[in-house]
């Protein structure tokens, strides 16, 4: 596997650390420290929500504007990384989110350039994998980055800076890993820095365009994690305090998979895994609400959620990668990136309004179906984009 | 020396920074003791803390949460007129708590058990719990009537909304047995003569009137806070006032503190009122956010917690401010303390 994935994934694993890290403790910074509710740190707001989509494409069109994939994703990973500072100097809950936003904005803004750089730098034919391994080293990052925190919570009780300052250090060196041990892949030597023309035909690509479609209906089948365990909670009533435990194995169960199920789309076909992704997904949704043992539905959800990561994300931008056009790689991948997230918004707030009338199980029946539909749907169109790619030559 | 071990080696700098840091830190919280087990059955006998020390138990004292090392989290009580000359660290380690002559309310959690294990003490003047009651999650403020009969607290629990969002949950329990009343959710509310039910209706920071006949609390609906007059007796809730949060009686009851919440900001100000006139005052010289529900050290003082950043026993400190326009301005009255309580009787034992 090429230096530069190794290099990513591990900055990436170590970022995941430090974001995690303030995930897990953030809540607790405003319930014991600040007495507030902790709703303010939720990312439903719109206006957040705004701000890191309009990153996220920005980065991508710096990052081809300037054919330089390294430089723009270090920038949003240094952002990222200086709002631990924010942290540090914060007092008031309103700081917090601020700071909190603008990491978001920062973890936007490098998605696009960084997932066009794994894409560059993997052999031909070996995206998928590429995506894989970088995936798995981003999701091991997602699984020790609360435990250190509780951690560093245990060898210091209530000294929450120390857990911004672990977060910064960590964060640093991410930085760092990313800045010195990557290098420009051979393919942006010979592309040309894109202009507004390659922008502009971005948009009239016809296999964007569907590549869009289908970002759209796979964002709008897919919950949000805490809204499966929720079900799951519910279903179980096992006490809430256990929650956390969740957010630590199902990125454990995705970190195992990632590589292997990258592996397999390679081998045999990209598609097929993506589609058998989302019927996994489906599976998880049946099995938050199944009246089964409690361990069972838990072990289920987190096996199949963590199934459904490993076979969707790194896959899906795999595909992607081989079928946008050359020049606005980064742009490409992060509108993609950007249209999935608006549907997993839209499907949230669906969601929400099915739990508030239906029961768990009739919202989560509705919610399978729908999803059911999006994937035949999205099957149809990507199979029929695959296709028009097969006849025309391509490398 | 190649990429990776540059790294490597930048990696290593940085955590050895961290982990000295740490280190340093946690020299200085060398002392902080894992609590004792503190169920009443366990309980070892031990030496009256007080009466070693008999000279704060006479005097007008203060308690308070202390943040300083060594001693973290634990309650300490100290002479109102000399808080570092004459100060008793007790073993009791609480969040959240109030004291009176009696004994007082303590709000704690297991910081080092896998599950929180979230209670209320109630505990004698010698800091022993006599009662202990599993409360719903995380502590946010308590509060004790003067006539010894009720203690009220409010926790912070997640919600029953998808979302995970936290709702407050709010009970007054009797201080003898530990029964708790309703929560103040199953209290009937009125506005302007009309009953007044809200789903999303939360219930926080309740402070007890002089007499003890009444208390008042916040209640939240919809984004907004109203003052609320309640009677334990009769299970009712009168809405009174607009926007205030976090009432506090002073102790000639002709007063309440509260903080008042900017629209924009969110950022939270003193203010006192007179419940005669309903004649609002800002606390003069207090401009910060302030997110503390008020303790009053007499008639004209109040003592209240403030939150900046940093290490615990700089960024937690109790303030002391006037509220006359002509008194001091508000200065630092502890450093490194939280929920101060304020008792000028001397020591009762529970009847």
């Amino acid at each position: 596997m090429p230096a530069n994935v190794w290099a990513l994934g591990v900055t990436s694993l170590l970022t995941d650390v430090s974001s995690e890290m303030l995930a897990s403790t953030l809540p607790l910074v405003f319930l014991l420290h600040l007495h507030t509710s902790p709703a303010a740190l939720a990312a439903a707001d719109g206006v957040q929500q705004g701000a890191a989509s309009l990153a996220r494409l920005l980065g991508g069109l710096v990052a081809d504007r300037l054919r330089d994939y390294r430089r723009p994703a270090a920038a949003g990973y240094l952002l990222s990384a200086a709002c631990r500072i924010g942290f540090l100097i914060s007092t008031i809950p309103s700081q917090f989110v601020f700071f909190l936003s603008l990491d978001r904005v920062g973890k936007g803004f490098r998605t696009g350039p960084r997932d066009a750089l794994l894409a560059q730098s993997a052999a031909p034919g070996e995206e998928a994998r590429a995506f894989g391994l970088h995936r798995s080293l981003d999701t091991a990052g997602a699984m020790l980055g609360p435990l250190v925190g509780y951690w560093v919570l245990g060898l210091v009780p209530g000294d929450y800076s120390s857990v911004f300052l672990f977060s910064f250090g960590f964060a640093i060196v991410g930085v760092f890993v990313l800045l010195t041990c990557t290098s420009k892949p051979l393919a942006s030597h010979v592309e040309p820095a894109a202009k507004v023309g390659d922008f502009v035909a971005l948009f009239h690509h016809g296999s964007a365009q569907r590549l869009c479609l289908v970002a759209v209906l796979l964002g709008v089948s897919t919950l949000g994690d805490h809204v499966v365990y929720l079900a799951l909670q519910r279903q179980h009533e096992f006490a809430l305090i256990e929650l956390p435990l969740l957010y630590i194995a199902t990125p454990a169960a995705c970190m195992c998979f990632s590589y292997p199920l990258g592996w397999l789309a390679d081998r045999w076909s990209r598609t097929g895994v993506l589609a058998s992704g989302y019927v996994v997904l489906v599976g998880a949704y049946a099995a938050a609400v199944a009246p089964v043992h409690a361990w069972c539905g838990v072990t289920l959800v987190v096996l199949l959620l963590g199934l459904f990561y490993a076979a969707t994300d790194g896959v899906f931008m795999a595909i992607a990668s081989r079928l946008l056009p050359q020049s606005t790689q980064a742009a490409g991948l992060s509108l993609l990136s950007t249209v999935n997230g608006l549907g997993r918004l839209t499907s949230a707030l669906a969601f929400a309004a099915l739990w508030s009338t239906t029961s768990d199980r009739g919202a989560m029946l509705v919610f399978s179906a729908t999803a059911v539909a999006c994937l035949l749907a999205s099957l149809l169109v990507l199979s029929h984009t695959l296709n028009r790619c097969e006849r025309s030559s391509h490398p | 020396m190649t990429k990776a071990t540059r790294a490597a080696a930048f990696a290593l700098a940085c955590f050895t920074l961290l982990g000295g840091y740490v280190a340093a830190r946690r020299s200085e919280h060398a002392q902080d003791a894992v609590p004792e087990a503190r169920s009443p059955g366990q309980q070892e006998p031990r030496a009256p803390i007080l009466a070693h020390s008999s000279n704060v138990q006479n005097v007008p004292r203060l308690f308070y949460r202390s943040a300083r090392s060594g001693e973290f989290g634990r309650v300490v009580v100290a002479a109102l007129d000399d808080t570092e000359g004459l100060r008793v660290v007790t073993p009791l380690h609480c969040e959240r708590a109030h004291f009176d002559e009696r004994g007082g309310l303590c709000l704690t959690y297991d910081r080092d058990a896998p599950e929180p294990n979230f209670r209320a003490l109630l505990v004698d003047s010698e800091f022993r719990p006599y009662r202990t009651t599993p409360i719903a999650g995380y502590p946010s403020r308590t509060s004790l009537s003067r006539d010894g009969k009720y203690a009220a607290l409010t926790v912070f629990a997640m919600g029953d909304s998808y979302d995970g969002d936290f709702s407050t949950r709010t009970l007054i329990m009797d201080r003898q047995s530990g029964q708790a009343l309703p929560d103040l959710e199953q209290f009937n509310v009125s506005k302007d003569e009309m009953p007044f039910k809200r789903v999303d209706f939360n219930f926080w920071g309740v402070t007890f009137t002089a007499d003890s006949q009444a208390f008042y609390a916040t209640l939240g609906t919809k984004g907004a806070t109203y003052l609320v007059k309640g009677d334990v007796a009769t299970k009712t809730l009168n809405v009174v006032r607009e926007n205030v949060e976090c009432p506090s009686v002073s102790p000639n009851g002709k007063r309440i503190a509260f903080k008042r919440r900017h629209t924009k900001t969110g950022a939270s100000q003193l203010y006192t009122l007179d419940t005669k006139t309903w004649q609002e005052a800002a606390v003069p010289g207090e401009e910060r956010h302030i997110d503390d529900q008020a303790a009053w050290l007499d008639d004209d003082h109040l003592l209240y917690g403030v939150t900046t950043s940093g290490a615990p026993e700089r960024a937690l400190n109790v303030w002391l401010a006037s509220i006359a326009e002509e008194g001091d301005s508000p200065r630092v009255f502890v450093a490194g303390a939280s929920s101060p309580s304020v008792v000028r009787n001397t020591l009762q034992t529970m009847p």
